[in-house]
């Protein structure tokens, strides 16, 4: 596991594709994860994730070392996710739930798991973006604020709230 | 606690899954995109290959960070200051095209008449016969003839001519 700081003085010596090739081994999963939860389809998750590595790459030389790399790659993947949902919207794709069903060759969950990935299909964008990140990967609000530029009150609010509301609709669902 | 609420832990769990290998591809594919770069890097020791989108970003001066950020800006205002080239451009064009289209109009009147035998002298003829013939077009009705004779008090008008005169008409 490489530090910030060894990945720094690999940037800082020129040795970008050292550094690249360690941010990669470290953190795609989880950029991965982060991203398929969103949009639930490997192939849509597959291209987000290129999308925000390459974007990663080219911008590796500009990044300040001020922040973590972690929270700069992951508002990288969050600004990919909310941009593929909006064109999906304005495109007006079938919908998250429907392709749910539709397509069902990697989703290995029972009917309950179903049901909650139903229920949170039914947030706003964003609040979804915070009830996954907090429910599934337990991110701290700090670290969340940090890749969502949000305060961390906010947050706590946001999913708390969000909650409620999956628990509810999991109800309906499940009855 | 019921296992229908989202506290259930095997809610927890990840229900989705990726195709076998799928996260050695992507490491494998950007460690490749990572050599190729290193390649453009050093040529001494690789020959120079063909840039492709993935090359290795190069570390960046405090001038070149303030041109990188000044630069959009400055193509704005490049383009506001060609925009106006143009107009400006467009708008001297058409005046000079204008003025120059009325003078050629006239002089190729002129040449085209002289080509006809017909000279200025006849031009102004020919206009000021055109003019509306005023004392031609005035016409005496209903006078008053002592009123006409006060007026006009000649000393040799004679009435019955000019009854005749009136009569003819």
């Amino acid at each position: 596991m490489s530090s910030d700081k060894e990945l720094q003085a690999l940037c800082e010596s020129g040795r970008y594709e050292n550094a690249f090739s360690l941010i990669v081994q470290q953190y795609s999963q989880r950029l991965y994860w982060h991203i398929r939860k969103m949009v639930l389809l490997h192939d849509d998750a597959d291209d987000i994730l290129q999308n925000t590595l390459l974007k990663a790459w080219t911008g590796l030389s500009t990044f300040r070392w001020e922040s973590q790399i972690f929270t700069w790659l992951f508002r990288i993947a969050t600004n990919e996710v909310l941009t593929f949902l909006r064109k999906s919207k304005s495109l007006k794709q079938m919908p998250l739930e429907d392709r749910l069903d539709a397509d069902q060759s990697l989703f290995t969950g029972d009917q309950i798991q179903k049901a909650l990935q139903k229920a949170i299909l039914r947030l706003p964008p964003k609040q979804r973006l915070v009830f996954n990140m907090r429910y599934f990967d337990q991110v701290r609000y700090q670290d969340m604020s940090r890749i969502l530029g949000t305060s961390e009150g906010a947050l706590k609010a946001s999913y708390h709230h969000a909650a409620a509301k999956v628990e509810e609709t999991l109800k309906e669902l499940l009855l | 606690m019921s296992e229908n609420t989202i506290h259930n832990p095997h809610l927890k769990e990840n229900p989705f899954e990726v195709p076998p290998g799928y996260f050695e591809q992507v490491e494998a594919r950007w460690a490749q995109k990572a050599v190729d770069a290193q390649k453009r890097l050093s040529p001494e020791v690789f020959p120079e290959e063909q840039q492709d989108s993935y090359s290795l970003p190069v570390a960046e001066s405090r001038l070149e960070r303030f041109i990188r950020l000044l630069k959009p800006q400055m193509q704005l205002a490049a383009a506001f200051v060609l925009l106006f080239g143009i107009g400006s451009l467009m708008l001297l064009i058409t005046n000079r095209y204008r003025g120059a289209e009325t003078q050629s109009q006239e002089f190729s009147l002129i040449g085209e008449l002289s080509d006809w035998g017909v000279d200025h002298h006849v031009i102004s003829e020919l206009v000021l016969n055109d003019l509306p013939q005023e004392e031609s077009t005035y016409e005496l009705k209903d006078l008053d003839l002592d009123e006409l004779i006060d007026y006009l008090n000649y000393p040799d008008f004679d009435l019955t001519d000019l009854e005749n005169n009136t009569n003819n008409e």
